[in-house]
């Protein structure tokens, strides 16, 4: 290998991001040698704001923290908080937030689909299947009232109920859909140039997808069998009751990411039907307490689009003392990076989008000491000082 | 004689001169665009005249008027040399072609003169890549470079394919004689019929059009070998490219289909059928464009070296054998 290499900055701006974060490819010809991502750049303090508002108020920053994924996020808090408070929401309102996750799920993956279509220059794709997106947004309108973000779930339960006329026309659309989308299975499965473009490309074995810690449809792509809404119990959604399968694929490369999320959206809108079919009567929300007991602790975990989210909360009565909040998109930064090297320049936009990144939801505020080698997370506080220090001088 | 002389300044100042070559070059990007919209369920342009005719001559314009960004550590001279000798070879190349009647320009022989400037323009476009000191400009002009190697021989064997059958390098003789001899010789229609098609696949890649719009893969490189270039100079490189495609369709039009030569005794029939062929070649481009996905430039060179040219090759090894060398 020759040693002369060239820096190709993808960002803070580029045609291939769609958000801003900056990754610097070391390039050999065309072939890459190196990854250094740099993500740092829409830190909005989420976790700091929610510490200062209550559980109410919180919930509607929490669904702020990802423009797609947003009911995730609200389901993840919810559930969260649920737990530290000790109460259950009622069956109705469980099976209201599967059909919400799913249907979000839906939209989610054909971004992504259509997102991934982009990238490899087939704008027609990515302009049909952005049409259908839309119908499903019509859909999430209908059900939630709101087209992209709604704070859907609520404490105790959701905010409204479907009636039996809008179930109709939900699963009418749906079914519609899944000719779409199996339409759309056979474009990336049988069209030449696609499978030339993501076959064998960024392959990254179920070990090592293992060892960097991958989540969600990336790493059920490299054959990890693992999804939390199967194999964690969650009394908040009724996953339990719907039946449904995990998607794993065992080829581990582009291609098979692409095509395990769209079996998930057909699993999805069988999800969607069953529990639209099944769903039980009664309440769709009960009245919750507005304070959890100082010191209790809740887990929401969820299967987000894009992978395991969880929120962890500690109580500090009405508001939470502290919350975490950990994303997939963060868990697969490092498998992803990993997966560039030794491909070639061509293949970094679908290596990059067959990950589904979205990096508003994780970027964090660690100051590194160089010349230690110590690193420590800092809070919106001593910022604040340190900003106010610096202006000040 | 003076009325002679008037008549040529109008035939290279008008007609098919500069200002016709420049407004079918505007023209043929609104029919670009407006299809290419169209295949995707889009409007494309739509405000600037009627059915948005005049916006890319508005466009245009407006580029002239903004500020050219002269890079630092670029080589400036080099950009604005090459840029101004590919689009003039754009706009020669076509007083080559066959839009009424005979051409401005035709001798025995300007295939291989006009393929050369073509090639020699597109040797411009890496040049502006590699002037550049940003690594898009510099991995686009090589990629180009790369391509440009691949598809030339096909390209050049193609075009013999009908020289050949018309034992002539003229590209109006070949364009008036290339029916006859089908007729002639049907046995000819089996290399010609292969050959148009593999031709077609060389022009995309001319056009550097989906699936090979490689070199300024827009994901990958920003805008390739022209992400640097603003204002006049951008303008400039958008007027060469309509012009490349306008070349590239009437050319193709002219060589394999005589291009309005079977009307040659009225002119006016003559150039409305060389335009409706233009345009139907336009066509597929764009519907090649528009249902393709763009490959990685490993797989362009796969296909170039292991496929195209060896079948045109062939193509035209068969058509020499059909005319009994």
């Amino acid at each position: 290998m020759s040693t002369f290499t060239m820096l190709l900055p993808f960002g803070p701006q580029h045609p291939m991001l769609h958000e801003p974060a900056h990754f610097k490819f070391e390039v050999d010809g065309e072939t890459v040698v190196n990854v250094t991502p740099y993500l740092n750049y829409v830190h909005r303090g989420i976790e700091k704001l929610l510490e200062n508002r209550t559980y109410v108020q919180g919930l509607y920053v929490a669904a702020r923290v990802c423009g797609i994924c947003n009911p995730s996020h609200t389901n993840a808090f919810v559930a969260a908080i649920e737990e530290a408070m000790g109460i259950e929401p009622p069956p109705r309102a469980k099976y209201l937030r599967v059909v919400t996750q799913e249907i979000h799920r839906i939209q989610s993956h054909l971004i992504l689909l259509a997102v991934a279509a982009e990238e490899m220059g087939f704008n027609s794709l990515f302009m049909l299947i952005w049409r259908d997106r839309e119908r499903i947004l019509r859909l999430i309108e209908g059900i939630t009232g709101g087209r992209v973000m709604q704070s859907y779930d609520r404490i105790g339960g959701v905010y409204r109920d479907i009636n039996d006329v809008l179930a109709e026309r939900v699963i009418k659309e749906l079914s519609e859909m899944r000719e779409r989308i199996i339409q759309y299975r056979k474009v990336f499965s049988e069209d030449p140039i696609v499978r030339r473009r993501t076959v064998d490309i960024g392959v990254l074995r179920t070990a090592e997808m293992v060892r960097l810690g991958g989540v969600g449809p990336f790493a059920r792509a490299s054959a990890v069998d693992y999804d939390v809404r199967r194999d964690h119990k969650s009394i908040h959604v009724a996953y339990d009751e719907v039946p449904f399968n995990v998607i794993t694929r065992d080829e581990c490369d582009v291609w098979a990411r692409l095509i395990a999320r769209v079996d998930e959206v057909l699993e999805c809108i069988n999800m969607i039907e069953y529990a639209l079919k099944h769903m039980p009567s009664g309440p769709i929300r009960y009245r919750a307490p507005r304070a959890a007991p100082k010191g209790a602790e809740g887990i929401g975990r969820v299967e987000a689009p894009r992978g395991e989210l969880i929120h962890h909360t500690i109580s500090d009565g009405q508001r939470p003392y502290r919350h975490r909040i950990r994303t997939p998109s963060f868990a697969n930064v490092f498998p992803a990076a990993k997966a560039h090297i030794g491909y070639s320049i061509a293949d970094i936009p679908m290596i990059y989008v067959s990950w589904d990144p979205c990096f508003s939801c994780l970027a964090r505020v660690t100051i590194v000491d160089v010349k230690s080698g110590t690193a420590k997370i800092v809070s919106g506080d001593e910022l604040r000082k340190e900003a106010r220090r610096r202006w000040e001088k | 004689m003076i009325l002679e002389a008037i008549l040529l300044i109008l035939e290279v100042f008008i007609f098919p001169g500069f200002l016709f070559l420049l407004l079918m070059s505007f023209f043929i990007e609104w029919y670009k665009r407006k299809l290419f919209a169209r295949m995707q369920n889009r409007v494309g342009p739509k405000y600037i005249g009627y059915k948005g005719l005049l916006q890319p001559i508005a466009d245009f314009f407006k580029l002239l008027s903004k500020e050219v960004i002269e890079l630092e550590r670029a080589d400036n001279h080099i950009i604005d040399l090459s840029l101004l000798v590919a689009s003039s070879i754009f706009i020669y190349v076509c007083f080559f072609l066959p839009f009424a009647g005979k051409p401005l320009i035709s001798f025995e022989g300007d295939l291989i003169a006009v393929l050369l400037l073509t090639s020699a323009a597109s040797f411009m476009l890496f040049a502006i890549g590699w002037s550049m000191p940003s690594p898009y400009g510099m991995i686009g002009g090589m990629r180009l470079l790369a391509q440009v190697i691949g598809f030339e021989i096909p390209y050049f064997m193609l075009a013999l394919v009908p020289a050949y059958m018309t034992r002539s390098l003229s590209i109006f003789e070949i364009g008036r004689r290339i029916w006859p001899s089908l007729a002639s010789n049907p046995a000819y229609l089996i290399p010609w019929s292969i050959s148009v098609l593999l031709f077609l696949i060389t022009t995309q890649v001319e056009l550097e059009e989906a699936p090979f719009h490689i070199p300024d893969a827009e994901q990958e490189l920003v805008a390739g070998y022209f992400t640097e270039l603003s204002g006049r100079r951008l303008a400039l490189l958008d007027l060469a490219k309509d012009t490349q495609l306008l070349f590239c369709a009437t050319f193709m039009a002219s060589i394999f289909f005589g291009a309005g030569s079977p009307f040659c005794q009225s002119p006016l029939l003559c150039f409305i059928t060389t335009i409706i062929e233009s345009l139907a070649i336009v066509f597929f481009v764009v519907a090649i464009k528009a249902s393709a996905a763009r490959l990685a430039i490993s797989n362009v060179l796969d296909i170039m070296w292991k496929y195209l040219a060896p079948s045109s090759a062939l193509v035209l090894a068969i058509s020499l054998l059909l005319g009994g060398v």
